[in-house]
């Protein structure tokens, strides 16, 4: 079968597959309600059992980061036993910046100037993009401001429309990497001993993130056949975020926190960090696809023939809430957000066709990956439909049509006793949420901390209408071939009125 | 915690996790189905439900002789399939004794209003002696017509109000032989067998007394009233005739329509303008049903009197 064909294939499975589940409930609700009923108590079990298990991952995965948070990393880095010592390493750490405020790099570069590591051994790459001249004389001064604090800050421009690279995050971070290698050899580094960190211009990096990342480069054996993962938290402006944002953003760092738990299958995300010698030999990021941070973790899955993993940092980065001009213009921005996060599902059709034709990998690890990543897309798509409008769909057929039906009447008492029992896991969610939050500023009012809590209760509209939606809308635009463009989220800080209206919404 | 004691938490707790849906799965959904065990019989067997709502709640139950612990609402669940005895009790209530068949895999549901037991009654605290009364339905609720010795009167439903409308006495043997009564915009209506009388409803604070007036005294005799054509006629059904009365001139009437039946009915709607009369169709030897727009009837005259 031509490669061609059998990409379109690919293509149509994850959203030919949600579609078909969701038709299929949908069908059985109208026509076969007490079916429908039966299917319905089995997917609910199924639910509950996936989400206590996943709610046990984020207790053990906050448990895990709020234990190591106090630890003397850098200290660590001097005592580790390894075959490098704290002087060999160099890390460069790469900004990928797209019509971004000057004021959100400048928060993130201050961050970087107050870690406790030494900024000598670090050089600053602000990766900026022809498309955007506006850029140029911004990346020119920030180079000059911080320049005193680093090794060395470099600005490079991605030249816009170069034959083979769609406009995305990916061609321009592969770009800089290119020049950066060039850079480095002509000063002699040796490559081995070079950690990259590609970061979004938001991420502020905690003040041991580059002390713990050295720690577990050095001390690991396998440190070329690794990415390190940090925990990204979406705090930068939580306090200014509309709630329905605060709920979607917080639910993806605790999903990056159980997926952190799930070391064989956790993958990068964002922002992360790697060796710069894997980067080369692995020929970099993806210069034509959108989830160019996912794609670079499997580009050395297989170029390792399977032996490569993400380990999960104990530290954490904080990247800002995507928030728009106003309530509405929000919600459209959380969902391109989302519709380009779940585009990821491009994952699935490049390991697939890699994985057809790639014999080394074994089989079994093969079907498990590629499963992994199929029923993690699917699930995204449907779960929050299902559970949001199917379920009370069929309840209110069953009414009409199988008045007296017992299984119906069983559903909605069964429904009623797992939506109870969820309050349990929206407790969890407040209080490991709570770990995570910055200090008050002065002018937010205390009475925040009360809609915090009430947050949690928009979860059902949320994960339905800004989680699975956009999923079901990127794999529907693949199924039919309309590919997406790369939507650089708009990053802002929000001026002080606008501060004093978020927190309601 | 090293990552290998995560890891075994985590299996621990997935396989806990597998187990709990591979064991529990087919018991909720045979439960789902109404399966129970049987521990006499040793099978499976296919129950039912009860549901059972009352007004007013907290109802005691008592299934065929064995008394529930939950008061109603409550839903009764793995009953064996077979005829029960629901009794709802409560005390200042009369019990509610009912016969239930339930089917395999079936939820049946009683919805019950249960009767108070009832030995007093409230008293209006007027000083009126009544002769007749009817309830006038609003949309903002009902109105009680009161014709007493002292005249008529509006009463609240909760008795607290009297609004006095016509102060004119009426005599008991009239006031008894009232057979109906019309509420208009700003008029009452109300008639026996041989007169129909109407009255003005006069502003809560007029000082005006209102009069009370025969409008139409029947010619055969009066079977149903309406207000009709912006209150300004009656529609009467007098015998086998039905008249229109202006409501402001006794003098003034004419004949609408002769019926053929005496057994005719009509219904007269004030909104549309319609009267519907059910009446014999001669030459078809059955009752039919008639309708008379009167608006389109007196718009259709108008337009042929302008384009003659």
């Amino acid at each position: 079968m031509k490669e061609k064909k059998l990409k379109r294939i690919l293509e149509i499975i994850p959203g030919a597959l949600s579609w078909s589940i969701l038709i299929t409930l949908f069908g059985l609700a109208i026509f076969r309600p007490f079916i429908a009923a039966i299917v319905i108590i089995v997917l609910l079990l199924y639910w509950v059992c996936r989400l206590l298990y996943m709610s046990v991952l984020l207790v053990m995965a906050h448990h895990r980061v709020l234990t190591q948070k106090h630890i003397a990393w850098l200290a660590r880095c001097k005592e580790a036993k390894s075959d490098l010592r704290l002087d060999d390493i160099l890390h460069v750490v790469l900004y990928t910046v797209y019509k971004e405020p000057k004021e959100v790099l400048e928060d993130s570069l201050r961050s970087l100037e107050g870690i406790d590591y030494p900024k000598d051994k670090m050089i600053v790459v602000l990766a900026g993009e022809e498309r955007d001249p506006s850029s140029f004389d911004k990346l020119e001064y920030l180079k000059e401001k911080f320049k005193v604090h680093f090794k060395d800050i470099l600005v490079t421009i991605h030249p816009k429309g170069v034959e083979g690279e769609i406009p995305a995050k990916g061609a321009n971070a592969t770009y800089s990497a290119k020049k950066i290698k060039a850079y480095l050899i002509e000063r002699g580094v040796n490559l081995d001993n070079v950690v990259i960190s590609c970061f979004d211009a938001d991420t502020c990096a905690d003040k041991n993130y580059f002390a713990c990342l050295t720690y577990n480069f050095l001390i690991s054996p396998r440190r070329y056949r690794m990415s390190f993962q940090p925990l990204p938290i979406y705090s930068n402006n939580i306090y200014k975020a509309p709630a329905f944002a605060r709920v979607i953003e917080i639910g993806s760092t605790f999903w990056q926190l159980i997926e952190s738990m799930r070391y064989e299958k956790f993958i990068t995300f964002s922002s992360h960090s790697m060796s710069f010698r894997t980067l080369v030999e692995v020929d970099y990021w993806p210069v034509n696809m959108i989830s160019d941070d996912s794609l670079i973790y499997w580009k050395c899955f297989i170029k390792y023939k399977g032996d490569y993993r993400t380990y999960p940092l104990e530290v954490p980065v904080y990247m800002d809430i995507a928030v728009g001009n106003s309530f509405w213009d929000t919600v459209r921005v959380q969902y391109k957000q989302k519709r380009r996060w779940a585009w990821g599902v491009e994952n699935f059709i490049y390991v697939a066709l890699d994985f057809v034709k790639d014999k080394d990998i074994p089989l079994g690890i093969r079907i498990k990956r590629l499963f992994q990543l199929l029923d993690g897309h699917v699930s995204w798509a449907t779960w929050a439909i299902i559970i949001s409008f199917i379920t009370p769909l069929i309840l209110i057929a069953g009414k009409l049509i199988l008045k007296d039906s017992l299984v119906l009447f069983n559903l909605s008492y069964i429904n009623s006793i797992i939506f109870s029992s969820l309050n349990l896991i929206l407790i969890l969610c407040v209080v490991v949420g709570s770990a995570f939050l910055p200090p008050r500023p002065k002018e937010v009012s205390r009475f925040i901390y009360v809609l915090f809590v009430l947050q949690w209760l928009l979860v059902p509209l949320t994960s339905a209408f800004l989680g699975s939606t956009p999923s079901l809308d990127a794999q529907t635009r693949m199924m039919f071939g309309k590919y997406l463009y790369f939507y650089a989220t708009p990053k802002k800080r929000l001026n002080e009125e606008e501060v004093k209206g978020a927190g309601n919404g | 915690m090293k990552e290998r004691t995560y890891l075994i938490f985590r299996r621990l707790f997935f396989w806990l996790s597998f187990f709990t849906f591979v064991v529990f799965t087919p018991v909720i959904v045979y439960y789902s189905l109404g399966y129970k065990f049987d521990a006499s019989s040793h099978k499976f067997v296919k129950t039912a439900a009860l549901s059972i709502k009352t007004s007013p709640k907290g109802i005691d139950v008592v299934l065929s002789g064995k008394r529930l612990k939950d008061t109603s609402p409550c839903v009764i669940r793995g009953l064996l399939p077979r005829e029960y005895t629901v009794l709802l009790e409560k005390e200042g209530f009369y019990p509610y004794r009912v016969h239930v068949l339930l089917k395999p895999s079936t939820v049946a549901e009683l919805d019950i209003v249960l009767i108070p037991k009832t030995k007093t009654a409230d008293k209006i605290k007027f000083d009126f002696n009544i002769y007749k009364f009817f309830v006038s339905r609003r949309f903002l609720g009902e109105k009680i017509v009161a014709f007493t010795d002292k005249g008529i009167y509006f009463l609240d439903k909760d008795f607290k109000n009297a609004k006095l409308i016509s102060s004119v006495p009426l005599l008991e043997d009239l006031a008894s032989s009232i057979e109906g009564f019309k509420e208009g915009d700003s008029r009452l209506a109300f008639w026996n067998k041989s007169d129909v009388w109407i009255t003005q409803v006069l502003e809560p604070f007029s000082k005006e007394e209102s009069k009370i007036g025969v409008i139409y005294k029947a010619t055969e005799r009066i079977k149903e009233v309406f207000f009709g054509l912006g209150d300004r006629y009656l529609i009467i059904q007098d015998g086998v005739k039905i008249v229109t009365q202006d409501v402001r001139n006794p003098a003034i009437n004419f004949l609408l329509f002769a019926l053929e039946s005496e057994n005719a009915e009509v219904f007269y709607d004030n909104a549309s303008e319609i009267l519907y009369i059910r009446d014999w169709a001669a030459g078809e030897n059955k009752f039919s049903l008639f309708k008379i727009e009167l608006m389109s009837l007196i718009n259709e005259r108008k337009e042929a009197e302008k384009n003659p």
